[in-house]
């Protein structure tokens, strides 16, 4: 872990120095300010937009799962995209453009340069969230201020756990392969791989793949173990770490 | 003692190609080396081999009595490749600073030094960002990051490659500084910079060591053709006569109101015949005397036949 703390500061001011700080929050708090008045509006937009036509749709009154059931759902089809085109490019950018190289001839082991990279950009999208999150239930309870925080909180803290996941694959990509759409395709897949394999109720129930729709079921209020998907969707993010610290360390420069 | 950097039979292959083919080198502590071959010949994959970045195929590097790649040669060198990259987003100052941490200068230490790097590197008022820089100005600033360390061993690719005359200037001055306190291991192919600031040189072609040894050695033991420098009043009638003589290899005009330089690789003979001619023709001889092999010389005629 030769360099790691050093590193993890250049990787943190690296943050705040370029486009990553504007892009992640932006759109996480576009979806934060959006989510509960759309929520709950729905009907009156859809009176706007349609007229008489609107009566004829049956719909329910909203309540602030809507809200929560958006916000996890803007997270874990739109916010997850954005996060692994950005892991994608962490390290194979840097090997192209020769400032992995100035790094890596210094007092810095690969171990350190793989897992700032990953703590850096995993700390980022927490924060990132966490504020986003608290957001989205501010304007939850405004509009209805019955909302309790404890299902928005507790489905964001496991779509964290997935989106660890996702980091550790896109990581691992971006320092096997040498293009940053390869890299984003991997991780990109992989995010699918899961979700398909999440229709598999014991698979669902008892691996990472079950992590997506849990956030879902989760935001809405219901009930579910988690303890399955949470303890082996961390277990997969420091194996897939793990594996791209080893590829990158193999990996001639 | 330990050389500073040692290899003996060093391959590196890639798949048929071997970019190292057995090359065997020795760099004595302290000197300022010029490893000077053609583009391709295998100088930035034996840097690159010497800094842990490659793996030998087969074969032993050294540096500084570590093997290649160990962890204890990161503290103790200085590397500048032939194209260097820094985050864009950065200025000078903080890829120096950024530098200095990962050494784990102490704070008061890291401030000087940073200072007087940046003065060295003519980047003290710059206050840009590195993603702005022109090529010179990035070279410069990969000079004094080489330096960040104060290193034992300094390896340079190309250092000069993308500066203007003054900046290969202040780059070749460094450089001399250097020599008795630091190992420079200068990879070139400009043969002038080598001369100017190298004590000790090899040329390497095809991944192998072709010639090696002190400057003046290399100079004069490895040169295939000699050339003499001979002025008289009628240059035409000399030049023409030189047409027909064996031992000429190669007549050129020299510098100076008639004077040819005259290329053979039978000096002994052109020395005795180059008067003989003069005599026979009836020409005044005003200058007659040898010319100081280059290192050119010596590189091409070691490598450029092949090429």
């Amino acid at each position: 872990m030769t360099g790691f703390v050093a590193l993890l500061g250049h990787r943190n001011r690296e943050v705040l120095a370029t486009w990553r700080v504007w892009v992640l929050p932006s759109v996480l708090l576009l979806f934060a300010a959006t989510g509960p008045p759309t929520a709950r509006y729905t009907r009156e937009l859809l009176t706007w937009a349609m007229g008489d036509q609107a009566s004829l749709l049956q719909t329910v009154d909203p309540t602030y799962l809507d809200s929560y059931a958006q916000w996890s759902k803007n997270l874990t089809q739109l916010v997850v995209f954005v996060v692994v085109i950005m892991a994608a490019g962490a390290i194979n950018g840097e090997v192209r453009s020769g400032s992995a190289v100035l790094l890596l001839v210094k007092p810095v082991s690969r171990t350190s340069f793989v897992l700032a990279h990953a703590v850096s950009l995993f700390g980022f999208v927490a924060v990132a969230t966490a504020v986003g999150t608290a957001v989205t239930w501010v304007g939850t309870w405004l509009l209805f201020p019955e909302a309790p925080p404890g299902p928005l909180i507790v489905s964001t803290a496991v779509w964290l756990v997935l989106i660890a996941v996702l980091i550790a694959m896109a990581l691992l990509a971006s320092a096997a392969v040498d293009a940053v759409a390869g890299a984003a395709g991997i991780g990109i897949g992989g995010f699918f791989l899961l979700a398909i394999l999440g229709a598999v109720p014991a698979a669902a129930k008892h691996s990472p793949a079950g992590l997506t729709g849990l956030v879902g079921n989760l935001s809405i209020g219901e009930h579910m173990a988690v303890t399955w998907p949470v303890v082996t969707g961390a277990a997969l993010a420091v194996v897939l770490l793990a594996a791209a610290v080893v590829v990158f360390s193999r990996r001639e420069l | 003692m330990t050389p500073a950097i040692e290899t003996r039979g060093l391959v590196k292959a890639f798949g048929e190609h071997h970019a190292l083919d057995g090359l065997d080198l020795t760099v004595e502590p302290g000197s300022v080396f010029g490893f000077l071959g053609p583009n391709g010949s295998g100088k930035t994959t034996t840097l690159r081999v010497l800094l842990g970045l490659a793996r030998p195929t087969a074969g032993t590097a050294k540096v500084l009595g570590h093997d290649a790649g160990h962890p204890r040669i990161r503290h103790v060198t200085g590397y500048l490749p032939d194209v260097p990259g820094f985050p864009a987003w950065m200025t000078a100052r903080q890829v120096l600073e950024l530098y200095a941490g990962v050494f784990g200068l102490p704070r008061d230490v890291a401030r000087r030094r940073v200072g007087s790097l940046l003065d060295l590197a003519g980047l003290a008022d710059v206050t840009s960002k590195v993603g702005a820089y022109s090529r010179g100005m990035r070279q410069r600033l990969g000079i004094a990051q080489a330096l960040v360390n104060a290193p034992d061993v300094l390896l340079l690719d190309e250092p000069t490659s993308a500066l203007d005359p003054l900046g290969r200037r202040s780059v070749l001055d460094l450089v001399a500084g250097l020599r008795g306190r630091t190992t420079v291991f200068f990879s070139t192919h400009i043969l002038s910079d080598a001369e100017r600031v190298c004590d000790t040189v090899a040329i390497v072609d095809a991944g192998r060591v072709v010639a090696a040894g002190p400057l003046d050695e290399v100079r004069e033991g490895r040169t295939v053709q000699r050339r003499l420098l001979v002025e008289t009043d009628d240059p035409a009638r000399l030049r023409a006569a030189l047409a027909d003589e064996p031992w000429v290899s190669a007549v050129t005009e020299g510098t100076g109101p008639g004077a040819l330089e005259v290329t053979t690789a039978e000096p002994e003979r052109a020395a005795l015949g180059l008067p003989a001619l003069v005599a026979r023709l009836g020409l005044g001889l005003t200058r007659l005397e040898p010319v100081e092999p280059s290192l050119e010389d010596v590189f091409v005629g070691l490598v450029g036949v092949t090429r």
